[in-house]
């Protein structure tokens, strides 16, 4: 039973057979350590795996059959925390650099520079764009991100309240309900175009105030700094989510007067995935007591023996392998590789490239408003100027089974994937730098035209 | 064997300067977008007009300018300056750093998974990659032995908190209040930082005589308080825990639930399955033994997957097939969604290849020969002066062994940190140092099943020399490593306050506050 596979991934397989006294004696003893009923049990129940499949064109046909179809990214108007982003042909090709795809955490820091180098400049331009002095090098997305820049406003602040904008993405929110079964917060909700909502007498207990930009159904905040001033009013922590494409056109959170900055990351020219995995942006303004309650890697600039400029990850005892239960949080494995992506591409786009690329976002938004608009029954509950994503309902077709059906036709029709359905009958829609203004165009008209055909196909 | 050309490597090292100081003219270069000069006047008068009092003016904004051609000489020489999986061994313990194969990443950008919004996987018109999803879903549960299983934790550790949530709402729901997650002193530091992350508070159980659980510790803590334990097997010290049915039905007996750290399951493909075990809840590491790559840190993804009852607590979604659909599903007692969507698919198809070309006739094969590696390298270092193998010397590792060289530390003051700098210069990457705690100057090397067997042997040729070398003239050790791109780092100053340099705004802050302060 010693290894006999021949397999191009097992490259010892056959050396085996030939230290046979080591190989043989070894298995043997290892029969003697593990209970025979759970050898037994396991070869049963491994009997419903599937036959492999040999040769690699096999392989791959197989898989491109089960995987492979046509996906154009700009026929893609579905909205929320993803929307289609440019991916540069750049930093597709550099990311899939073994030295960059197949390294480790970079623990060992003198053979890993160029991990670590990339990493740091990861979160200074990240650190740019916010204005904040600290970004660190990543978590797994916008959403767990924020969940954890609630953890650090528990461990440094009084309460045990959040206050969360009306409204906000309900896949966002869900994560935060998980996170708050094992930190023990309680959600609340204001109204994110009313600060003075927000009651100071009454809010005393609130640990920390959630601001986005933009709101969740696209509309840019412009309420940042008053908000960010009232959470500081109540005695809360300002938490900002904020998108960092955004970020490069409008005030930055860092100079309106935020704590903690958060974001989602696929903005800056990540791939979808189909949601995972992306790159949730982390950052705190330069206060001691902020900074060591960080969770996750942090890169730092030193020198070497010789004197020379060199990088390393720095203050570790925030994490678990040496804190342990008494880490800022349990997370290790994050996404370093979209953090290298994401700084990739922030170096190809630059300061011009970024503010281009928003500035072509907010315009393809406001088309797609306008557009959109022109629909009959179509109710739009985003506020101008918007910036991406754009919320409307449709008065004639709104339980579940009719925009799925509406949806389905748009894809089976036409190829195009309409919009994330956000709660309810709130449809997202967005519109990026990869649509051209025809592309929205059509958009509508071909919207238009499902919601009349699954009108009448339901009445008929 | 000789190994000649390799004790002359040297990493690249190219003093590559930070993004911010490649353009030295100042002058205006793009790297992603023809902007036409009359294009940008019209947008920054339209931004005003739209943003009005928000509008961000461009010399606010501190990013560098670089052409295209700048950036990517400017990564590749960066990337130059790493070391993974594709350069040669990396056989760090407890992270199972095995071959990523190239056909998977290839099916990944072949097919457009980049250009998939997760409402197609939501409302189901992503067919194919929702039955990837329901694939593995079935095979996970074969591989791990139990009833349930959900995709979408992004890491291992966000398994580990699903199931520290599970255990939680488990227990809130019987109407009882257990405080204590038992997590022997072996564990992964995750462990206990998930017990702590759900307000659990850890109790730890210590490591006995022969490396495992020990049994009367773990007795004299049972009780009605204790909500579960986290446990590995085979453990961190490459041992199987040969006690643990006994173990499992200790806990169940006193009401509290058993989790299995799965992240590395190479030690036991084919040979056992945790469920069997006696386990409640499981996390596999997809990142490790189903060979999705690192990718310097991340991304990963981790599956749970659970049994009976607890299937009704499962994070985020389970695929399901309904009228010749598959569809997303959620259980009624779940804990809810640990990222925002589905799962990590890219990760996803590295495991559904792995597993379909090693298939059922061939998986087995993936953990006899990482324990084969492994024990081969133990036999070539047994006997080594100043290197001992803590707990059962003569009993078999399975996918890792750690070695300690305390005796060496003592005879010579070479540490394991030193050691491990030294064999970066032979050219190989260094074992994981000072894990597990209960070690000291602990080495954990895991080969797995796809390292050749003249590195095995190379790597513990290396390690003799360096040992050697420690007698000889133990201050060559302290001076190493010498062929990588810099030589040993200042903690201090990266650490130390006034030195502190997490970006590059920082440091000009501080740089700022420094000359005023002197003014
Ligand atoms: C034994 C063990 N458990 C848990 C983890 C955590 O997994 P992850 O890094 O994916 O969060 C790891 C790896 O880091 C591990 O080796």
């Amino acid at each position: 039973m010693v290894g006999k596979t021949l397999h191009p991934w097992l490259p010892n397989a056959l050396n085996w057979e030939r230290e046979k006294e080591f190989s043989h004696t070894l298995v043997k003893s290892l029969m003697n350590i593990i209970p025979r009923k759970l050898v037994e049990k396991a070869m049963e129940g491994y009997e419903s795996l599937p036959d492999r499949i040999n040769e690699p064109w096999s392989l791959e046909r197989h898989l491109m059959s089960v995987l492979g179809k046509t996906r154009a990214y700009e026929r893609v108007f579905a909205g929320g925390i993803v929307c289609p982003h440019y991916v540069h042909p750049v930093v597709e090709y550099l990311i899939s650099r073994g030295e960059y795809l197949t390294s480790y955490t970079p623990y060992q820091p003198e053979i890993s520079q160029g991990i670590l180098q990339t990493l740091y400049e990861y979160q200074s331009l990240l650190a740019e764009l916010y204005e904040v002095e600290v970004i660190n090098s990543g978590m797994y997305d916008g959403a767990t991100a924020l969940a954890e820049a609630i953890g650090i406003a528990l461990r440094v602040n009084r309460g045990k309240i959040v206050l969360l904008p009306q409204y906000m993405n309900s896949r966002i929110e869900n994560v935060l309900k998980t996170y708050s079964k094992a930190f023990e917060f309680s959600i609340k909700h204001y109204d994110p175009l009313d600060p003075d909502s927000i009651d100071d007498e009454r809010d005393d207990e609130v640990t920390a105030l959630v601001v986005e930009n933009p709101l969740s159904n696209g509309t840019i905040n412009s309420k940042t700094k008053e908000l960010y001033d009232k959470a500081h009013s109540i005695g809360a922590l300002a938490i900002s989510f904020t998108d960092p494409l955004l970020a490069s056109v409008t005030k930055p959170p860092g100079i309106e007067g935020a704590d903690i900055v958060v974001g989602e990351g696929q903005s800056l020219g990540l791939p979808m995935n189909g949601g995972g995995p992306l790159l949730g942006i982390l950052g705190v303004r330069d206060d001691k007591r902020l900074i060591r309650n960080l969770p996750g890697r942090l890169v730092g600039k030193t020198l070497d023996r010789n004197g020379r400029r060199a990088y390393t990850l720095i203050l570790q005892t925030r994490e678990q392998h040496i804190r342990r239960e008494k880490a800022t949080s349990n997370i290790t494995t994050n996404t370093a590789l979209n953090a290298i992506g994401a700084a990739i591409s922030l170096s190809l786009m630059g300061r011009e490239g970024i503010r281009s690329v928003a500035w072509r976002v907010l315009v393809n938004t406001s088309i797609l408003m306008e557009e959109l608009g022109r629909i009959k029954g179509l109710d739009i509950r985003t506020k101008k100027p918007a910036f991406k994503n754009v919320m409307y309902s449709i008065n004639t077709v709104q339980d579940r089974a009719s925009l799925l059906m509406l949806f389905r036709h748009m894809h089976d029709v036409h190829g195009i994937i309409p919009f994330s359905i956000e709660k309810d009958d709130a449809l997202l829609s967005c519109a990026t730098e990869v649509h051209s203004k025809d592309d929205l165009v059509k958009f509508a008209q071909f919207l238009a035209e499902g919601i009349s055909s699954i009108t009448r196909r339901r009445s008929s | 064997m000789k190994f000649g050309k390799r004790t002359e490597f040297r990493q690249t090292s190219w003093d590559e300067p930070e993004i911010f100081d490649l353009n030295e003219t100042g002058v205006q270069r793009v790297g992603f977008l023809t902007v036409e000069d009359n294009e940008v006047l019209e947008r920054e008068a339209s931004l005003m007009q739209i943003l009005g009092d928000k509008y961000r003016p461009p010399d606010e904004l501190g990013l560098p300018q670089n052409s295209e051609v700048e950036v990517v000489r400017h990564f590749t020489r960066l990337s130059q300056e790493a070391y993974g999986v594709d350069e040669g061994p990396v056989p760090l313990g407890s992270c199972t750093m095995k071959y990523n194969p190239r056909i998977a990443w290839r099916v990944i950008t072949r097919s457009g998974l980049a250009g998939v919004h997760p409402s197609s996987i939501e409302l189901g018109v992503e067919q194919g990659l929702l039955s990837m999803l329901y694939e593995l879903q079935e095979w996970f549960k074969s591989i791990t032995g139990m009833d349930e299983c959900s995709l979408q934790p992004p890491a291992g550790a966000s398994g580990e908190l699903a199931g520290i949530l599970m255990i939680k709402e488990y227990h809130k729901d019987r109407g009882e209040e257990r405080e204590y997650i038992l997590v022997p002193d072996s564990a992964h530091g995750t462990n206990p930082a998930s017990a702590a992350m759900g307000r659990f508070k850890v109790v730890r159980i210590p490591t006995g005589p022969d490396g495992t659980v020990d049994i009367g510790s773990l007795k004299a803590v049972l009780d009605e308080s204790v909500a579960g334990m986290m446990m590995t097997n085979p453990n961190t010290l490459g041992l199987f825990e040969h006690k643990v049915l006994e173990i499992t039905k200790l806990v169940h007996d006193a009401g509290g639930l058993l989790y299995y750290d799965g992240a590395n399951l190479n030690g036991i493909l084919g040979l056992a399955r945790p469920g069997d075990m006696g386990f409640d809840i499981v996390h596999l590491n997809i990142h490790k033994t189903f060979s999705a790559p690192h990718g310097s840190g991340g991304p990963g993804a981790g599956v749970v997957c659970a049994k009976g009852e607890l299937s009704r607590y499962l994070p985020g979604y389970i695929v399901e097939e309904s009228r010749g659909e598959f569809i997303l599903t959620r259980r009624d007692r779940s804990v809810g969604d640990m990222q925002s969507f589905y799962a990590n698919f890219p990760q996803m198809v590295y495991a559904y290849t792995f597993i379909l070309s090693y298939g059922k006739q061939g998986i087995a094969d993936v953990g006899l020969n990482s324990i084969l590696a492994t024990n081969y390298f133990i036999k070539k270092i047994k006997g080594l002066k100043g290197v001992s193998i803590p707990f059962s010397p003569e009993t078999p590792r399975f996918h890792e062994v750690v070695i300690s060289l305390k005796g060496l530390v003592s005879e010579t003051g070479v540490s394991a940190e030193d050691v491990a700098k030294y064999l970066l210069d032979k050219g190989v990457h260094a074992p994981t140092v000072y894990f597990p705690l209960i070690v000291e100057e602990a080495l954990m090397i895991e080969f797995t099943e796809t390292e050749t067997l003249e590195n095995v042997k190379y790597y513990a040729e290396s390690l003799r020399e360096a040992i050697e070398k420690a007698y000889e003239n133990p201050e060559e050790l302290k001076q190493s490593p010498r062929n990588t791109s810099v030589t040993r780092l200042d903690y201090v100053r990266a650490n130390h306050p006034s030195t502190l340099t997490p970006s590059r705004k920082y440091e000009i802050m501080r740089e700022r506050r420094r000359s005023s302060d002197a003014a």
